[in-house]
């Protein structure tokens, strides 16, 4: 019994660390000055940037995630270890340090000729997506890489033995099966692109109604003392985020039970 | 004709020595080996899903060893039925058809149709496999496996799930089916009874070792050594010397037990000759108890002391020793059959061991 109490004992605590932190946000709301916030052009801007930036993000980083995560998953092949290691690195670098490499980089001979033969970045919206593209890849790849680990494959080589090529199983046997891991890893991209920060501003810079995503919006408000500004934004953020983390244990997709 | 020739395969600790065997048309040849005989690696192999270290795999003598399992036409049959959970029933057993781009003729609906009644299963076509039951999943592998009229089947262990009697009804079906659509098949299996109604040829496969193939009578009771005797039942191993060989008989003696031993000569036996060392052998279900209190006389008939009795569902099985001497014998016998000679531990019995049943085996090494 005691030890009943002692971790749910625990679990309550962890509830309202996050409870007392977000309550403490009403001492400075002001539901006029909210309304007024929410619908000006600047913040709506930010969302829809936001919304957009992390959507193309999101949609890049499973486009190459889910071929990567099959390869690595299904084949052996020489650097296999090593790019598996790889794939940690936007969880072992802090958000800023991965900014930062972002930024060297552009400041290399490559980076400067992609920057004038390919596409800008630096201080540019496709920064934006640069920038949380590389922090989620990644994760999105390994999320993805443990749905397909998964699925038995004895399936493919049935599908295989009654005709199918190794592309039609991937299509008719891999995807189908690992659908909710794909979508689960999809949406948690989703939900660590819009939240991103410390790349962003890094590579893309803080510009109003520019590069000025929501998590950018808040630090910027914050800094300059915008109190309500800085809490409809992170109220903006929070819904948007639980949202997408309450569908992802609607739809009963793995690991958010 | 699919054939094996010299194949050996590797995979991490685990290497096969050469393997040759045939698998001539409309036939099933059953490849019996214990667990972690590589049975499983050797069918990967042949599907096309692992690459053999050496040898080929020829279909009708074109070698196909390095063609992709989807060029194969190897219906590929895995122990759990592995029907695609996303699928319904009908999808499952039309996806061999889909996928190969072949499109789904009319001469192609009756065909599956007519599978789908013979196996019992129209009734299941919109259902998920999730909802059917072991015996239905089997039957609708089947049916998936058989409606790209493959080359091959390649059934690893297809029923050793199921309970006794869908099990058994499964058997009957497929053997019923077999024999209308004459389909080759090569079978892997660690279960006797499994390969033994279903197969038409044996491979006897021992650590990654294929050690004898051919038909049942012939590996029942003509295993080529110790091992093979041992794997397939024969539990009752004795060494013997040849004292005499005639046209018909060899007369052994026993060397645990001092007694003399009569064995029916068959043409497998022409390589026993007098004065020579060997094993002999007899399965537990091939030594007969004698009836009653009265001895009688004759060949191969000895006096044994029960020593314990381990009984299953239907079969005893019976610990004796021969009573002059510690050969230790084992007897199995039917449940009715204890009952009426109403014997327990203990109890002096008088066992017969037919001529015709007994083994010879050259000794081991």
């Amino acid at each position: 019994m005691k030890f009943r109490a002692l971790v749910i004992g625990c679990a309550v605590s962890i509830f309202l660390l996050y409870a007392i932190l977000l309550f403490s946000l009403l001492g400075f709301f002001e539901a006029g000055n909210f309304v007024e916030t929410l619908i000006s052009r600047r913040v709506l801007f930010s969302i829809r940037l936001s919304l957009i930036a992390a959507t193309i993000a999101t949609i890049l980083s499973v486009a190459i995630g889910l071929p990567a995560a099959y390869a690595l998953s299904r084949y052996n092949f020489r650097g296999k270890q090593l790019i598996d290691t790889v794939l940690e690195i936007p969880m072992v670098l802090s958000p800023v340090s991965l900014g930062a490499v972002i930024l060297i980089f552009f400041n290399t001979n490559l980076g400067e000729w992609v920057q004038n033969n390919m596409m800008m970045f630096v201080f540019e919206v496709s920064g934006i997506v640069l920038a949380q593209f590389v922090t989620t890849a990644g994760i999105a790849t390994r999320l993805i890489k443990t749905s397909l680990d998964e699925i038995p494959l004895r399936y493919e080589a049935v599908a295989r033995s009654l005709g199918a090529t190794p592309l039609k199983v991937f299509l008719t046997v891999t995807i189908p099966l690992s659908k909710k891991g794909i979508i689960a890893a999809a949406i948690l991209s989703w939900a660590k692109a819009i939240g991103e920060f410390g790349a962003t501003i890094m590579v893309a810079g803080s510009m109003a109604m520019k590069t000025e995503t929501i998590p950018i919006a808040i630090y910027m408000r914050l800094s300059s003392a915008d109190i309500t500004g800085t809490i409809v934004m992170i109220i903006i953020l929070l819904v948007i985020g639980m949202s997408v983390l309450s569908a992802v244990r609607f739809l009963g997709l793995p690991g958010h039970d | 004709m699919i054939e094996l020739r010299n194949l050996t395969i590797k995979a991490q600790d685990f290497e096969t020595e050469s393997l040759s065997l045939s698998v001539r048309p409309g036939e099933v040849h059953g490849l019996i080996g214990p667990s972690g005989s590589g049975k499983t690696l050797i069918l990967e192999t042949i599907a096309g899903l692992h690459k053999p270290h050496k040898g080929n795999i020829l279909i009708d003598g074109k070698d196909i060893t390095l063609l992709q399992p989807e060029k194969r036409a190897f219906a590929y049959v895995p122990q759990d039925a592995s029907l695609f959970p996303h699928l319904s029933v009908e999808e499952n057993i039309g996806y061999g058809v889909k996928v190969s781009n072949k499109g789904i003729n009319s001469e192609m609906k009756d065909y599956i149709r007519h599978l789908c009644e013979r196996l019992n299963i129209q009734h299941l076509l919109e259902r998920s496999p999730a909802k059917l039951s072991g015996g239905e999943r089997q039957r609708v592998t089947l049916a998936r496996a058989l409606a790209i009229r493959p080359r091959l089947i390649l059934l690893d262990e297809p029923m050793s799930a199921l309970d006794p009697a869908i099990k058994e009804e499964t058997y009957y079906l497929f053997k019923e089916l077999h024999r209308e659509l004459k389909f080759t098949a090569f079978l892997v299996t660690h279960d006797f009874e499994e390969a033994f109604f279903l197969s038409d040829v044996f491979s006897i496969l021992i650590d990654g070792k294929i050690r004898q193939t051919g038909k049942r009578k012939e590996v029942l009771y003509h295993p080529k050594d110790i091992r093979v005797a041992r794997f397939l039942g024969v539990t009752n191993l004795f060494e013997g010397y040849v004292e005499d060989v005639s046209q018909d008989y060899i007369v052994l003696d026993w060397r645990d037990a001092g007694e003399k031993l009569v064995v029916r000569r068959t043409f497998r036996d022409r390589w026993v000759t007098e004065d020579t060392d060997l094993i002999w052998g007899v399965r537990p279900e091939d030594v007969h108890i004698i009836k009653g209190d009265r001895k009688v006389s004759g060949e191969n008939l000895f006096d044994v002391n029960l020593l314990s009795i381990y009984s299953g569902k239907n079969i005893h099985n019976l610990v004796s020793r021969l009573n002059q001497d510690s050969a230790v014998i084992k007897i199995s016998v039917r449940d009715i059959i204890l009952q009426k000679l109403g014997i327990h531990a203990g109890s002096e019995l008088q066992i017969h061991i037919n001529p015709e049943t007994i083994i010879l085996l050259p000794p081991e090494g």
